[in-house]
């Protein structure tokens, strides 16, 4: 079977990335009920490589869904449960004191949750800004450095966070920098009538056992068959196109980008429309991003990416109105 | 199928596609400006020249050529199919990594080429026009149909100055044809006509020759008739009052003369109309006098006598021929052979200057024929209107006249008339009547003279004429008596009505029609003559003027009424005819 030899992606890989895509959708939906749309934009961050915040109210099963990839992976799970007082030490971990063979005392590491490869990272609002930054270095740089020491964090490793939009009082909103760093913001819906249903008909049944159906480098093999799905340089343009209408100061802004928002999608942005369609194109069974993978993750992607002014917070603006009505002003 | 032959096939396709919309919105493009430059056309005074009939269709190869030149390239083609054909970018991303040998660019257009083959993906492109594009060049043709149908609002002007320019070349050219009749008859009687005739001669052609150049400077038919009734006045202030008279000698003369064997000669010359003929005639008649026996001699003076009396009219001239009668008479042969020749010279000059007024009153006719053209025109010119839906109906009136002479001169006949909405028309024309008409009358002996009156019919354009002759005689001298002659009936020669007169177009239920004119046609109306019988002569009696009055007065109405006298002719005619009435009663 011809191996690509700049990539290392031959045709069993590319064939294994659809299954095995297909699989764990089937699996996570034994558990999870409805939500197909959140379960496969999940997927899609988890195949890339990227971090997930999930935003919804208690009881859409937000943790569910997480937990229930980390049982069809075989990577180790974490959970954090992030509250005003959790220190960052408690995510990364700490050096305590202990003793040697021979007696004496020393400082040993003790690894925090985070060292993990998939972490639930439930309610992170609820947790202080210092310690919210702890996860700073551990999302970008997937290390963790502690008393001046830096060690790598298991790969892969990824960061699924959670938070509650009603209950704010004494929540600290998420600095602009560490939103960046989630590649999609993931809002959950509350379930429609069916789904409620289904919910019903699953609490009242003994609960499926899952099987872990792909290992943490099989899981890294994906991602890299997934980095080689040619991207078409008019893909490519869409995509630049759109990000560059979100910031207020480029002539590609519309007026409504211009009159409420304050500063526009990084280039981090760029890099997971462009990923993420990847993932999704080989997901959908085709071999090549589309413009269609790019308007479809546009929201995901950009919605936590675009911050507002002023007087788009008074008018009650939502950053997902601005990415829709960018995705109308864009010709393909 | 290969990836290159699939890309070329979406191309082309493509490129149809975009195309025939664009060679669709050329069609409408120039069947729009087509259709505007046709309502202008038509609505406005603006006669559409070729050039902007041209403009349409430079409307559509502009248009036809945006859409060629804005075709797409490979890269548009392929990224519109991907978007018609669902394909997600597969065209694009295939086309763009197709030099790739990396396993997924492979598998993608593996892929891509399944689907073209399973898919018939370019039956999925079919060569179909919008809604739009479809209706715009029907609308286009529509509404050039329409713009087609609607009437030039400058055309009955345009069909009218077309006409007013042709009838004023018809009167130029009628007025040509006559002045180079007047040229000929110059020629031939120049020999004949004194110093002042021959001047009356060149004012004539002068008078003609600036009318044409008038009519061919006119713009519009009342300068043309303003020029015409200049030249009228002119020639009417040419005429030779006489003439008429003159002509009943010559003719009574002739007839008179050609009863003898000796004058036959000059009789025929003189009926000939070559005034040098007559003059060599004369002469020669005078050099048989000293040949002549005296028998001959004697005949030839009771001949003499009698055209002495048949040349009354002409006093000159029958005094010259009675001077003749009288000294060949008396046997004054060198007498009587200057009085024959001065006689000659006399009936010559008579004859010149009774041409050179018929040519004048031939000038006449032709300008009252011309003159009636450019009328009819302009009672055209200011009738407007489209025949009605309905019904209408149009009556006009028009007069027709014939004059016909015993001469067998040409008469003219007019007619005029009008017809309406729906082609249904009544002309009425009233019957011309001959305004001249002569007659020889001869009683037994001799009768002295002789006048007609000639009636004229035309029919139908077709004008005949005929004369009847009233003649009165009255002898004198050698035992004849005078009184009433023979009767005689004057051949006449109808002229043919020349164009439709003017009309006055009747209307029914609130509309106008068309007027149509009825072009009269000149012909000739049958000619005979009657002469009494001159081997049984009787005795003619005399009557009374008073008898004949009203037989002369009758004529000479009819004659006036024909219209080819002027006005100040009319009233002297009249003016006369009217004291000889009072006279009488």
């Amino acid at each position: 079977m011809a191996e690509d030899a700049a990539t290392g992606v031959d045709e069993a890989a590319v064939a294994a990335f659809a299954e095995t895509g297909t699989r764990l959708v089937e699996a996570i939906g034994r558990v999870v009920v409805g939500q197909e749309e959140i379960v496969q934009e999940v997927l899609i961050a988890v195949l890339t490589g990227g971090h997930v915040l999930l935003e919804g109210v208690p009881g859409l099963g937000k943790t569910l869904l997480v937990r229930t990839l980390s049982q069809v992976l075989d990577v180790p799970f974490s959970r954090i449960q992030f509250t005003p007082d959790l220190m960052p030490a408690d995510v990364t971990g700490t050096n305590i004191i202990g003793e040697d063979d021979r007696g004496r005392h020393i400082f040993t590491f003790q690894p925090g949750p985070i060292f993990a490869s998939v972490v639930l990272a439930d309610e992170i609002n609820r947790a202080t800004p210092k310690t919210q930054s702890a996860l700073l270095e551990a999302m970008q740089e997937q290390t963790v450095t502690v008393a001046g020491e830096t060690r790598r964090l298991p790969q892969p490793f990824f960061v699924l966070a959670t938070q509650n939009p009603l209950e704010m009082e004494g929540t600290y909103p998420l600095p602009e920098a560490q939103l960046d760093r989630f590649l999609l913001k993931l809002l959950v819906p509350f379930p429609g009538p069916e789904t409620l249903a289904g919910i019903v008909g699953r609490t009242i049944r003994p609960p499926d056992t899952l099987q872990p159906i792909i290992s943490g480098s099989e899981l890294l093999n994906l991602r890299r068959t997934a980095r080689a799905v040619p991207v078409a340089s008019a893909v490519t343009e869409f995509a630049v196109r759109l990000l560059l209408a979100t910031h207020p100061e480029r002539e590609e802004a519309t007026p409504e980008i211009k009159r409420f928002v304050r500063a526009g999608a990084s280039p981090r942005g760029l890099q997971a429309l462009i990923t993420c369609s990847q993932v999704r194109a080989l997901l959908h069974g085709r071999y090549n991003a589309s413009i269609e993978d790019i308007r479809y993750l546009a929201a995901p992607v950009l919605r936590h990416r675009i911050l507002l002014n002023f007087e788009g917070q008074a008018e009650g603006v939502t950053t997902d109105a601005l990415v829709d009505h960018l995705l109308d002003a864009q010709r393909e | 199928m290969n990836l290159t032959a699939l890309m070329s096939l979406i191309h082309r396709r493509m490129v149809w596609r975009h195309v025939l919309p664009w060679l669709a919105r050329a069609l409408a493009a120039g069947l729009l400006v087509g259709a505007a430059l046709t309502a202008a056309s038509r609505g406005l005074h603006w006669d559409v020249p070729a050039v902007a009939l041209l403009l349409a269709v430079v409307a559509a190869l502009i248009v036809g050529a945006a859409g060629v030149l804005r075709r797409p390239g490979l890269a548009g083609a392929l990224r519109g199919a991907d978007g018609l054909l669902d394909l997600h970018n597969r065209l694009l991303t295939a086309w763009e990594f197709r030099d790739s040998q990396a396993t997924l660019p492979r598998l993608q257009r593996e892929d891509l080429l399944a689907i073209a083959h399973k898919e018939k993906l370019t039956r999925r492109l079919p060569l179909r026009l919008s809604r739009l594009d479809s209706v715009l060049p029907a609308a286009g043709a529509l509404l050039l149909f329409g713009a087609l149908l609607v009437p030039h609002a400058q055309a009955p002007a345009q069909m009218v100055d077309r006409v007013a320019s042709s009838r004023l070349k018809h009167a130029a050219a009628r007025i040509s044809a006559t002045q180079q009749s007047t040229r000929n008859v110059a020629k031939q009687t120049s020999g004949a006509l004194s110093a002042l005739d021959r001047q009356r001669q060149r004012q004539i052609d002068k008078i003609l020759a600036q009318l044409k150049r008038d009519l061919a400077a006119a713009h519009t038919p009342a300068q043309a008739l303003k020029a015409i009734a200049r030249a009228q006045d002119a020639l009417n202030r040419l005429s030779n009052p006489q003439a008429g008279q003159q002509r009943a000698a010559l003719q009574n003369l002739s007839k008179t003369l050609s009863s003898s064997p000796a004058t036959n000669g000059l009789a025929q010359a003189i009926k000939q109309g070559k005034p040098a003929d007559v003059q060599k005639a004369a002469r020669s008649l005078a050099r048989q006098l000293s040949k002549m026996s005296g028998a001959q001699r004697a005949a030839l003076a009771r001949t003499l006598q009698a055209a002495a009396n048949a040349a009354s009219p002409d006093s000159s001239l029958a005094n010259s021929l009675q001077n003749a009668a009288t000294s060949l008479a008396q046997g004054d042969t060198a007498g009587a052979q200057n009085s024959l020749r001065q006689s000659g010279q006399r009936a010559a000059s008579d004859l010149a200057r009774s041409q050179q007024q018929a040519s004048i009153d031939q000038a006449n006719t032709t300008l009252d024929n011309a003159r009636n053209d450019i009328t009819s025109q302009t009672g055209t010119n200011s009738a407007s209107g489209n025949p009605p839906a309905g019904s209408g109906q149009k009556t006009g009136s028009g007069s027709k006249s014939g004059a016909g002479t015993g001469q067998g001169s040409k008469g003219s006949a007019r007619r005029s008339g009008g017809s309406g909405g729906q082609g249904s028309a009544k002309g009425n024309g009233t019957q011309g009547s001959g305004s001249q008409g002569s007659g020889t009358g001869s009683g037994k002996g001799s009768g002295a003279q002789g006048s007609g009156n000639g009636s004229g019919q035309a029919n139908g354009g077709r004008g005949s004429g005929n004369g009847s002759g009233q003649g009165t005689g009255s002898g004198n001298g050698n035992g004849q008596g005078g009184g009433r002659g023979g009767t005689g009936q004057g051949g006449g020669q109808g002229g043919g009505g020349s164009r439709g007169g003017n009309t006055n177009g009747g209307q029914q239920g609130g509309t106008q029609g068309d007027r149509v004119f009825v072009g009269g046609q000149q012909s000739q109306g049958p000619s005979s003559s009657q002469q009494g019988n001159l081997n049984a002569p009787s005795r003619g009696h005399v009557s009374s003027w008073r008898a004949v009055l009203p037989a002369y007065e009758r004529g000479a109405r009819d004659a006036v009424d024909s219209g080819s006298v002027s006005p100040s002719d009319q009233g002297l005619v009249k003016g006369y005819f009217n004291a000889l009435d009072q006279l009488n009663h």
